[in-house]
């Protein structure tokens, strides 16, 4: 387009002709430089809001020809270089150029018309307008415009499939009835812009071999689905479909050699390696299936490569425990589990246990050697091996229960309990009567109660309340013992200690209250019903007494003090084996202990 | 002075967070346990490891702090976490019987009830232990370290878990 305008013209011309390109010259005469720029800003006023301006009136004369040249289409991303040619009545000329919409323009010598600029990255076409305005050494202008069409280029996306690798067979290579995921997510589109996903849609097809997209969703950037099961070994390809945002498309497929039914191994888990004591129960919990039903049933045989021969349960049973063997020093044993299906495909794994010879205990087992699932409490020494670790498969209990515990007295479970007469020696008759119980495992001595008989000093019916004149949490609690019952003057723990104490039972003078994790030390968590401690050593702990059966400790409960003091102690139920903290002034039962180690 | 503001800003934000006996002292629960260095501390006395933090949360050396979120898991998923675990180095590490929880907790504070020297960050609630109740199936043993209390629970809540290593 030619054109050799003044700015007021050019904007009444632009706007009495619909902004078609004008065909006409029109020159103005000598125009003062600021009215020039006045008039320009007006001309950016004008361009943006398409409204009209006034025109002067001055006299219109040919001063300045531009010539933008042509228009043209250009691909995305290219260099599109601008020249405009521009001739005039003075030999100085100024070029600028502009564009609509917005693009950098780089114009580094404005004494000429050569221009250039970047189009942008597109996925769809753009277009620009170019302006040249020329301008003279007297401030004549002249302008042309030039449209550039900016035409995207796409790159065609790269369709990209992963296959999992399953372990021990080769590559693209897949059991029968195999679940498997190929995942399509690190294709890729080279020319994707940014703020967009790349891939716009991902299509999963089958060409060849056994069905088995039937029912599967196939839009995904992965595929899940299962292998055929075939007499024969068979090839399926599956082909992926990527199409980018500007709806090129590319296409990949990939080749699965599926196994045949019978040369489909069983998979098999022995378990997870872990550590045990002497006479705690090994967790033999091996898992294994089959993808081929025609395959079943599986049998199993667990081995070991120890020459302690632990004892295991049922060394055909998949899921099973052993003994841990007595070991002088710590030994490892691995143990084996082979599977084999129908057809004779046999398949194995391990795992290693660390056997430990057992340390000294210096606490007491809980009396349970029940072993319990979510549901259920199993009383016929079944192990639970999907519950690994849990009370009835480690400590005292256990390796009593396994008939390999090493007990200085008897007792229960894990407890290791000797009686006492009343001069302190050791009773070994069981006809013998006996008035106190030493704890082998923790040292402890305890007093025994006696049958409710008001005039017995031990009986089990009486009660005390809590009172200690020092580490009582600064409050002493209640010294009268109204509320209890006993046949002491007062019925309170300080006075049954210094009476107990007096008598000397068993030839001790140093009878205590017990702290709590002593009076809990003899807790059986392993009784269904009360009392919970071996009754063999420890009558009439309950006996004809209204549960909760409280037995105080020495220890006062911070919880919930006041200012003067804690006004609680702590008890054990030995109905239940819970323990709560009691108001001191509650009446309730006493078991002294004396010494420890 | 100014260190003196700061020593009871200290005192006072500890008092906040555990209450204690007033007749207890506090400094005794630095002798309580062995400091092994690697994130557990060992009770010579009873001849118990424990973990410096609960399951979920990681041992912050720098800062002698247990860091994160304990996790909360069933008794089922307690048990078999621990089921094999390799931690400082050591395995045998299991979920502790409630008599050897129960020997954890500091009866003479409470909010938590717990020596916190030791035992930074414990949250003051339910742990688990590996003992299942014999009278009810649904449920296992629980100690509550906000006041020390054991208790049963149903094997299905979600609960802190704190292992524990025979020591050998």
């Amino acid at each position: 387009m030619l054109g050799i305008v003044s700015a007021y013209q050019t904007l009444y011309l632009l706007t009495v002709l619909g902004f078609a390109y004008p065909i006409m010259k029109i020159i103005k005469n000598t125009f003062p430089s600021t009215f020039t720029i006045l008039g320009l800003f007006s001309l950016l006023i004008v361009a943006c809001s398409g409204g009209s301006l006034e025109s002067d009136t001055d006299q219109v004369q040919d001063k300045v020809l531009v010539n933008a040249g042509p228009d043209k289409t250009v691909n995305e991303e290219s260099v599109i270089t601008l020249n405009a040619q521009a001739s005039g009545q003075s030999s100085s000329l100024t070029y600028r150029w502009t564009v609509t919409p917005n693009l950098t323009i780089t114009h580094a010598d404005t004494s000429n018309g050569v221009a250039t600029a970047i189009a942008p990255t597109t996925s769809e076409s753009l277009v620009y307008t170019f302006t040249a305005v020329v301008i003279d050494a007297d401030g004549n202008r002249g302008t042309d415009q030039v449209v550039y069409t900016v035409a995207p280029i796409n790159t065609l996306p790269i369709a990209v499939i992963s296959v999992p690798q399953f372990t021990g067979l080769a590559i693209n290579q897949f059991p029968a009835g195999e679940t498997i995921i190929l995942d399509a997510s690190r294709s890729l589109d080279p020319d994707a812009t940014a703020n967009t996903v790349p891939i716009a849609g991902y299509s999963w097809q089958q060409i060849a071999g056994e069905p088995v997209l039937s029912g599967i969703s196939t839009q995904g950037d992965n595929l899940l689905f299962t292998t055929p099961i075939l007499i024969d070994e068979n090839t399926i390809t599956i082909a992926l479909t990527v199409t980018d945002q500007e709806g090129a498309e590319h296409t990949e497929s990939v080749d699965l050699l599926i196994q045949s039914a019978s040369q489909t191994l069983p998979k098999v888990k022995a378990g997870v390696d872990h550590e045990v004591f002497s006479g705690e129960s090994i967790n033999l919990y091996g898992q294994a299936s089959t993808n081929v039903s025609s395959s079943n049933p599986l049998s199993s045989l667990w081995l070991n490569d120890s020459d302690t021969s632990p004892v295991i349960s049922n060394d055909t049973s998949l899921q099973t425990y052993a003994i841990a063997p007595q070991v002088l020093q710590e030994e490892q044993i691995t143990f084996t589990l082979q599977v084999r299906d129908l057809l004779g495909n046999q398949v194995e794994d391990n795992l290693t246990v660390t056997v430990k010879p057992l340390p000294l205990q210096p606490i007491n087992d809980t009396g349970v050697y029940q072993q319990a699932s979510n549901t259920q409490v199993l009383t016929n020494r079944s192990h639970v091996g999907d519950y690994p670790g849990q009370d009835g498969q480690r400590g005292q209990d256990v390796i009593h229960a396994n008939n390999m515990s090493a007990k200085a007295g008897r007792g229960e479970q894990g407890f290791d309990f000797t009686k006492l007469d009343d001069v302190g020696d050791e009773v070994d008759d069981p006809s013998q009567d006996w008035s106190c119980v030493r704890d082998n495992i923790t040292g402890l001595i305890w007093e025994v109660k006696s049958a409710a008989i008001s005039a017995n000093l031990y009986s089990n019916d009486h009660t005390y309340t809590w009172y200690q004149d020092a580490n009582n949490g600064e409050f002493d609690g209640d010294v009268s013992g109204t509320v209890a019952s006993c046949g002491l003057a007062l019925c309170n723990t300080t006075e049954y200690v210094a009476e107990v104490n007096t008598q000397g039972l068993c030839n001790f003078r140093d009878w205590r209250l017990p702290t709590h994790e002593e009076l809990l030390s003899i807790v059986h968590f392993g009784q269904q019903t009360a009392p919970l401690i071996d009754q063999t050593y420890f009558p009439y702990t309950t006996d004809m007494l209204t549960p909760p059966v409280w037995y105080w400790t020495q220890d006062s409960s911070a919880d919930g003090i006041a200012t003067n003091g804690a006004h609680n102690a702590w008890a054990i139920d030995f109905a239940t084996g819970n323990d709560n903290f009691l108001n001191k002034f509650t009446a309730a039962n006493i078991r002294l202990v004396r010494a420890g180690r | 002075m100014r260190y003196f503001c700061i020593l009871s800003l200290i005192w006072s934000f500890a008092a906040i967070s555990q209450t204690c006996l007033s007749d207890f002292d506090t400094e005794i629960h630095a002798e309580e346990f062995i400091d092994n260095g690697d994130g557990t501390a060992t009770n010579a006395v009873l001849g118990l490891t424990w973990m410096r933090c609960s399951l979920g949360q990681t041992w912050d050396a720098d800062n002698q702090a247990c860091v994160g979120d304990a996790s909360e898991l069933t008794w089922q998923q307690a048990l078999k976490e621990a089921h094999g675990l390799v931690y400082a180095d050591k395995s045998g590490w299991r979920v502790p019987n409630v008599k050897e929880l129960s020997s954890l907790t500091e009866r003479h504070c409470v909010r938590p009830a717990i020596n916190e020297i030791f035992f930074p960050n414990t949250p003051s609630d339910d742990f688990w232990t590996s003992t299942p109740s014999v009278v009810d199936p649904q449920r296992a043993w629980v100690i509550a370290f906000f006041n020390s209390s054991n208790s049963i629970k149903d094997k299905n809540l979600f609960v802190f878990t704190r292992l524990v290593r025979t020591a050998d």
